[in-house]
């Protein structure tokens, strides 16, 4: 290795450190890597320089946008090993909050950077998330002449394996002209390419020219509010004019608000309220944090078990007690007879015919009381000459 | 009708053949009668108001109404449950037939009672009939032996056994008439003139178990009343009972509250017992359902249907004249043990018979 001279980058500065070195879309700079972990910039030095940054922000010194750009490039660089803290994030979503409304940074190549990093750094996972933050910026009119963003937004598309629409946004940004026309252009071919290379096939809409911002508006910006699309909610037409017209059916009074105004209307307001539909991560947040305690030796920090006691719940069946058990219902003879209505006989054939005797109701109630007594002939016999019999059997 | 409280003035000319409760607000009623249920009641042939009650608690009981109440005259025992009782014709004597497989009389004039016979089966049925060219009076008894035997009450042994085809269930006689109804639903027929053998052996024309037969007041014919709630109207003669017999269905109810979504279910009770009126010749019947009617088997009807009274009536009788009719309530076990609660009623009433009752109506 050659000596380390103040213009050359020592690698073997960056060596320990290369595993944790974070790349950045655009890259990253050896030299400003190395000067930093030479450096080794404390604490205090990185307070002090985001104060720096924070005052140039506070007195708008020259372009604002400048100096968030400047702060969230030191951001990204200082900060090598990614993201440390939520200050970043912090200071993307106060720079885009701050321009959100502005027109002039509309199509601010440099604003559009911001949200591009926004949305890359802090949406890297979610796919229409992503989706969705571009067709906000698509509404706002944000990077509207700029072909980075239907780049950007057209790769996602195709990330998302949404075709159509991809050619649809691509179509719109060369229709709008968006700058640089070549990178839109390229980007057109590339897709292309893309899409024969993979034997997709797309149905572009007709009428490319004639299609005005409010169609794309309606075909893409569809968020699905109370599970109905912005296409059925804009065919309703205002909720009250529809409680007229089911009243006006009974009071036969038809008050016919012009329709087709109405809907427009609702359209633009409609947009309208979509412009405070961004929300900041951390307010996107706020409900779903872990609670951060500190741990204290000898703790268990696992769910302290409950002695729970059986609970019944609702659902289980309430006893209820039965004394039949142990007891018949009484027994019926049920006799059915085509065409006519089934008779049931008060009275148990099973007990009347038990076996094969037929018994009748005194029989059975004899036979319980055990009083029903057959004198047996035969056995009176035996029992007669048994006597006899015996002394002669033990005399054997 | 002295002995009765005087009747209600509901002579209305309006005339139901449904009773009311009202209507059976006269009856002398006897609480607890006996200790068990009530087997057989049979009245005195010479006094109006003189009748035994036989009873499962082993006891035959002779009761007799004076001033519109009834009062216990006498009792005698038996060593197993009484399953019936019956008068001789000139009123001295009450014979009885029980579990005990034993004929015992009781002479009224001494309370002296003894034992005459036996069978070797209980004894359910018996009568006092006057048979043979003598027409001598002899006592003759039906068991679940499958035997009946005419007894001299003079002598300990029967004069004549006759081998009936099954247990008798039961049997009545009028005139010279005797009919034997026994299990698989045979009837035995035999004519008195010549009472060592059956005069006609036959099959109940009812489907099910037979209950009770009772013959006509002229000794021609014989009512049977099975275990499913149907009467059958039968004649000794062939052409006679090609002409005038038939069956009806009696004791019955429609299920008043039967499950939603079935079909409506008639209820059916056994026919219990069959009395006929001795003097107007029409006939009573007791059912499981506690109800007693009224009924004119010549021209086919009903005189006169009762409320049920909520227990099944195993027994009625008329006395001689027919103006006292006796009904017994009381559990006859026809729904098992388990219908069997000691709040089940016991009681034996008597009730006053009026024409519009029971007297056939001239027709129109």
């Amino acid at each position: 290795m050659g000596s380390e001279s103040e213009d050359t980058v020592s690698f073997t500065v960056i060596e320990n450190e290369k595993e944790n070195i974070t790349s950045l879309k655009k890259g990253r700079s050896a030299k400003i890597l190395h000067d930093i972990i030479k450096s080794k910039i404390t604490q205090q030095d990185y307070n002090s320089q985001k104060q720096v940054f924070e005052t140039a922000l506070l007195h708008h010194d020259n372009d604002t946008l400048d100096t968030y750009m400047e702060y969230i490039n030191w951001l990204l660089e200082i900060n090598f090993k990614g993201p440390q803290n939520d200050i970043l994030l912090q200071v993307i979503e106060r720079c885009l909050v701050e321009f959100n409304h502005n027109i002039r940074y509309r199509n601010d190549p440099r604003y559009l950077e911001i949200w591009l990093l926004y949305i890359d750094s802090f949406y890297m996972d979610a796919l229409t998330e992503k989706r969705d933050m571009f067709i906000y910026l698509f509404r706002n009119k944000i990077g509207e002449t700029l072909s980075i963003f239907y780049v950007e937004f057209s790769k996602l598309l195709f990330a998302m394996n949404r075709y159509d629409e991809c050619y649809d946004f691509l179509m719109i940004g060369i229709q709008n002209n968006a700058m640089p026309n070549d990178l839109l252009l390229n980007s057109f071919k590339d897709f292309k390419v893309e899409l024969e290379a993979n034997g997709i096939v797309i149905t572009p809409e007709r009428n490319m020219e004639e299609r005005n911002i409010d169609d794309m508006l309606l075909k893409y910006g569809n968020i699905k509010i109370l599970d109905k699309n912005l296409e059925e909610i804009l065919k309703q037409g205002p909720v009250h004019t529809m409680i007229n017209q089911i009243r006006s059916s009974k009071l036969d009074i038809h008050v016919d608000d012009n329709d087709d105004s109405i809907q427009s209307d609702n359209k633009l307001q409609i947009f309208q309220d979509d412009w405070t539909n961004w929300e900041t991560k951390s307010s996107k947040l706020k409900e779903n944090k872990a609670i951060v305690t500190p741990l204290i030796p000898n703790t268990s920090i696992e769910p302290i078990k409950q002695d729970i006691k059986e609970i019944v719940k609702p659902s289980d069946k309430i006893l209820i007690f039965n004394d039949d058990i142990g007891r018949m219902k009484p027994i019926y003879k049920t006799i059915l007879i085509d065409g006519q209505k089934p008779q049931r006989i008060d009275y148990n054939f099973d007990l009347i015919n038990n076996g094969a005797d037929e018994y009748n109701l005194e029989q059975l109630l004899a036979i319980m009381k055990g009083c029903y007594r057959k004198r047996d002939t035969k056995r009176e016999l035996d029992a007669e000459e048994r006597p006899l019999k015996k002394p002669h059997h033990s005399g054997l | 009708m002295s002995f009765f409280p005087a009747p209600v003035a509901n002579t209305s000319s309006t005339f139901s053949t449904i009773a009311t409760q009202a209507d059976l607000a006269n009856d002398i009623v006897i609480n607890n009668p006996a200790d068990d249920s009530i087997s057989d009641i049979a009245f005195s042939p010479q006094n109006d108001f003189l009748f035994s009650i036989s009873s499962w608690d082993g006891k035959v009981r002779i009761w007799d109404v004076q001033n519109g109440t009834a009062q216990g005259r006498s009792q005698y025992e038996h060593s197993g449950p009484v399953l019936t009782t019956r008068w001789s014709n000139d009123g001295s004597t009450v014979a009885s037939g029980g579990c005990d497989n034993a004929v015992r009389v009781f002479d009224v004039a001494t309370s002296q009672s003894r034992q005459i016979g036996s069978h070797d089966a209980p004894v359910k049925s018996l009568r006092f009939v006057n048979c043979g060219p003598s027409n001598a009076e002899c006592l003759v008894t039906g068991s679940w032996d499958k035997t009946i035997k005419y007894w001299d009450l003079r002598q300990p042994n029967p004069i004549t056994t006759l081998m009936m085809p099954d247990r008798v269930y039961s049997m009545d006689n009028k005139a010279q008439l005797l009919v034997v109804g026994t299990a698989e639903r045979h009837i035995a027929i035999i004519n008195l003139n010549n009472p060592g053998t059956i005069f006609k052996a036959t099959q109940s024309p009812l489907k099910w178990q037979t209950r009770v037969v009772a013959c006509y007041n002229e000794g021609d014919g014989y009512a049977i009343g099975s275990v499913e709630g149907r009467c059958a109207i039968r004649y000794v003669d062939d052409e006679m009972q090609k002409k005038s017999g038939f069956s009806f269905k009696c004791h019955r109810q429609t299920n008043p509250n039967r499950p939603a979504g079935t079909q409506n279910q008639s209820l059916v009770y056994p026919v219990n017992t069959i009395a006929f009126h001795p003097v107007y010749g029409t006939f009573g019947t007791g059912g499981g359902d506690g109800c007693f009617h009224f009924w004119d088997k010549n021209h086919r009807h009903r005189l006169k249907g009762f409320p049920s009274l909520q227990a099944s009536i195993p027994v009625i009788n008329f006395n001689r004249t027919g103006n006292i009719f006796a009904y017994a309530l009381s559990y006859d076990w026809h729904q098992g043990y388990t219908g069997n609660t000691p709040n089940y009623p016991n009681v034996v009433r008597l009730h006053p018979t009026r024409d519009d009752e029971v007297k056939e109506k001239r027709k129109k």
